[in-house]
């Protein structure tokens, strides 16, 4: 379908000259977004690394992490050490669990990445929780956020001061595009990006060694989940039906990944970890 | 004598555990054939009808093992859905699995509330002010490479060679 659209601009520019005044206006249009398009580069590193941060502020502004540094090291260790089997190894990886008691993951361009503690009491393991975190370093090392951003209502709107971010930081651009950013976590990615992460983060998990199915578990609990519940609205809102994101992947995983199946879900530490959590748990005022 | 003793506390220790995580029930969300054993390949067990109120005892891969009083064996994780009764509209869903009532103190004010205090909304998230010093706060949690590698070690997680899997046909 996108490459059908991209054919018939293509076509519709080539017929230009032959009939000129006739298309005159709307082509003149096209080209200009044609450009645009074209004309927008990929943000640097450093710039991914700096508009994930701004991300962060803004949903760590909604909620702040939880207050618990044992919790917050654990999840790290966890998160690096998948990361470092993604083709991203060198990104500043950095993982926080926010004192929220909805169901929600969120993945920001550079690798900053939010889970809510809420979200935590769902898993049985910590294999489920890596399968999370794969989910979401998947986002990263494809970069979705930032595709989506420089697609649709945004090209036009941040293309410019996506592409040249580093002249725009500090001013009103910058804000703009670090907003328009957060923006795209209350509308969610593309359906097929979350299939793709689902599909990749299965596998990224297991290359660390994990029981693949962590992922499908826990798709299988949010399946679970009345989506009427307030605490999973804005993750039932962005995401795909987990009931289909559990079959799909569960489907291609069969005759592939199920022989992975006995490698290790560390059930006791990750219950260690939980327990010693809940009995100390302090919530901001 | 000791190794009684020992095997006395590793005992209360893994019952203290699985204390902590809540047990769990599900509902078979389709017709189900029940397996014998965690394959597809696997000999039938019987058949449960949908809506089947299950003990969920084991996870297994892409498997769980339940069973009711007249019946036991492995279903794949799609075909139940966990929690009791018909599908949930509008009552409460599934509760988090660790159990928060119970073992969650806070100062002098004992038992938390498990439901939550506060509620990320998508409104929410495009007001908030932004919050630069939570992320100097997440940047002093951030794991170096030799952390990861010992958490692994510690775990018993090793690399493991795994193609991608393919994109399915549309």
């Amino acid at each position: 379908m996108k490459s059908l659209v991209k054919f018939s601009m293509l076509l519709l520019v080539t017929l230009t000259p032959l009939s000129a005044h006739a298309f005159k206006l709307d082509t003149d249009k096209l080209k200009g977004i044609v450009d645009k398009t074209k004309a927008l580069k990929d943000p640097t590193e450093a710039d991914e690394i700096e508009l994930g941060k701004g991300i962060s502020a803004n949903i760590l502004g909604a909620a702040p992490l939880v207050n618990d540094a044992e919790l917050q090291n654990y999840v790290n260790r966890v998160g690096r050490w998948i990361a470092i089997h993604s083709e991203r190894p060198a990104l500043p990886w950095h993982f926080g669990v926010t004192d929220d008691n909805d169901v929600y993951a969120f993945s920001t361009p550079g690798g900053y990445i939010l889970l809510s503690r809420g979200f935590l009491l769902h898993m049985r393991d910590e294999a489920e929780l890596a399968g999370v975190l794969a989910h979401e370093i998947m986002h990263v090392v494809e970069k979705h956020i930032i595709k989506t951003m420089k697609k649709g209502a945004f090209t036009g709107l941040f293309g410019d001061a996506l592409s040249s971010y580093a002249e725009h930081k500090g001013k009103e651009s910058y804000s703009k595009l670090v907003n328009g950013g957060t923006e795209l976590y209350t509308r969610g990615l593309d359906k097929e990006d979350e299939f793709a992460a689902d599909r990749a983060g299965v596998v990224l998990a297991a290359r660390a060694g994990y029981d693949p199915y962590g992922l499908p578990s826990v798709l299988q609990t949010l399946a679970s989940i009345n989506p009427k519940d307030d605490a999973v609205a804005l993750m039932f809102k962005t995401h795909p039906d987990s009931g289909v994101r559990l079959e799909k992947v569960t489907s291609l995983m069969d005759g592939r990944l199920d022989k992975l199946a006995d490698q290790p879900r560390v059930p006791t530490r990750f219950a260690q970890i939980m327990k010693a959590h809940v009995a100390r748990y302090q919530p901001h005022k | 004598m000791k190794k009684v003793f020992s095997f006395t506390i590793g005992l209360i220790a893994a019952a203290f555990v699985c204390a902590v995580l809540a047990k769990e029930v599900g509902t078979t969300r389709v017709q189900t054939d029940l397996m014998s054993a965690p394959y597809s390949d696997a000999t039938a067990a019987g058949r449960l009808p949908a809506n089947t109120r299950v003990d969920v005892l084991e996870r297994r891969g892409g498997w769980v093992q339940v069973s009711t009083t007249a019946a036991n064996g492995w279903v794949r994780l799609h075909q139940v859905r966990l929690g009791e009764g018909p599908e949930q509209r509008g009552a409460s869903g599934v509760g988090t699995l660790w159990n928060v009532g119970q073992t969650g103190r806070s100062g002098t004010q004992g038992i938390v509330a498990t439901t939550g205090i506060r509620g990320m909304t998508a409104t929410q998230l495009k007001q908030a002010p932004p919050n630069p010093k939570e992320v100097e706060k997440l940047e002093q949690y951030r794991a170096n490479d030799a952390q990861a590698r010992d958490l692994a070690k510690t775990g018993g997680l090793k690399d493991k060679d795994v193609a991608w899997l393919p994109k399915p046909a549309e």
